[in-house]
């Protein structure tokens, strides 16, 4: 394999296994209603049971899988589904050759605003009754945030390495860097 | 000498603060709002992160200072929980039999898991929270050293390290 196809595999590696890995999360979150339904229902608890650190999983505002409730709200699974296609853009993206690095930062921050603003209405008395504007913020800060957290996770062995040689051989690393 | 901020100090520190949160009762349940508690130490870590240090954080380490304070706040959420039980005198199987009582509303057999779980005894339910809590609190305090980076971080980023396939200048589009 030449260096340019394994420095282009390199960029392609961490999009991808985050896209596999949301998608892993993804079924993890659907697969207590499906478990409901194959009559799984001891598993399906305990998968309910290990959500419920993460979200209310108020049945009435969460979506429906073959008749039962999914493990987590309709915002978290908005969420978790919009990064998953997030991931896969940015995919896509480095194919094209772009995307190398994050965006500008307010842009994320942007792209949180909405959700902040539909949970003010909702608080307000603006009723999100079909879960759309939920759906739609959700799906629209999972999908930025993959800009994001795809270079964090990129760059976080080097800082991990970086960390411990710190920890291991403080004299030698002085804990700074040259400007 | 430009410095890079040290990363355990805020991190124990956010870790600490919303660690305590989520582990105290009725103020813990705002975790259930996307996990807020964790994403916030996340964030805190990051803001303190990037206001020690002298040059700009990457996304990398601002992760690396989230990622260590869900670390923090899982292991304070545990030492919490068990300290709010104590002190209120609610033992395991009153805790488990109140979410059960939730549970059951969404899956009858709820109660089947609960016997389980008593089954096993305090020390291994504690451990299984640390697990548990381990597992989520980690990547989610990352994606809040991420959010806070982004939202806090005014100066120009470095640029990448060069062990990063983004920062490779032979490829081309």
């Amino acid at each position: 394999m030449s260096a340019f196809t394994e420095l282009r595999a390199r960029r392609l590696l961490g999009p991808a296994a985050l896209a596999l890995a949301g998608t892993c999360w993804c079924v993890a979150v659907m697969a207590p209603a499906l478990m409901h339904d194959m009559g799984w229902e001891t598993v399906a608890a305990f998968f309910r049971a290990v959500f419920s650190l993460l979200c209310h999983q108020d049945p009435g505002r969460s979506f429906h899988l073959a008749g039962s409730p999914i493990a987590v709200c309709i915002r978290c699974s908005s969420i978790y589904a919009g990064f998953v296609l997030g991931c896969v853009a940015v995919l896509a993206a480095r194919c094209a050759g772009r995307a190398r690095t994050a965006p500008p930062g307010r842009l994320l921050a942007a792209c949180l605003a909405p959700i902040a603003l539909e949970w003010l209405a909702e608080t307000s008395g603006f009723p999100d009754a079909m879960g759309l504007a939920r759906t739609t913020t959700g799906i629209v800060f999972g999908f930025a945030a993959a800009f994001y957290v795809v270079p964090a996770v990129e760059e976080l062995p080097a800082e991990m390495a970086g960390e411990l040689r710190r920890i291991t051989h403080p004299a030698r690393s002085a804990h700074g860097k040259a400007s | 000498m430009a410095k890079q901020a040290d990363l355990w100090t805020p991190a124990l520190i956010s870790g600490a603060v919303f660690g305590f949160l989520s582990g105290t009762p009725f103020v813990g349940a705002l975790n259930c709002i996307c996990c807020s508690l964790c994403v916030g130490a996340g964030v805190l870590a990051s803001f303190l992160v990037v206001r020690a240090s002298e040059l700009p954080v990457t996304y990398g380490r601002a992760a690396l200072s989230g990622l260590l304070s869900g670390l923090f706040a899982a292991a304070f959420s545990v030492l919490s929980s068990v300290l709010f039980m104590v002190v209120r005198g609610v033992t395991f199987q009153n805790q488990i039999d109140e979410a059960v009582e939730k549970a059951s509303q969404i899956s009858p057999s709820a109660q089947q898991a609960s016997e389980v779980l008593v089954g096993l005894g305090a020390p291994v339910i504690i451990l299984l929270m640390l697990l548990f809590e381990v597992c989520f609190y980690a990547p989610f305090g990352a994606l809040g050293g991420v959010i806070g980076r982004a939202i806090f971080e005014k100066r120009s980023a470095a640029p990448p390290s060069p062990q990063t396939p983004a920062a490779d200048p032979t490829i081309q589009p």
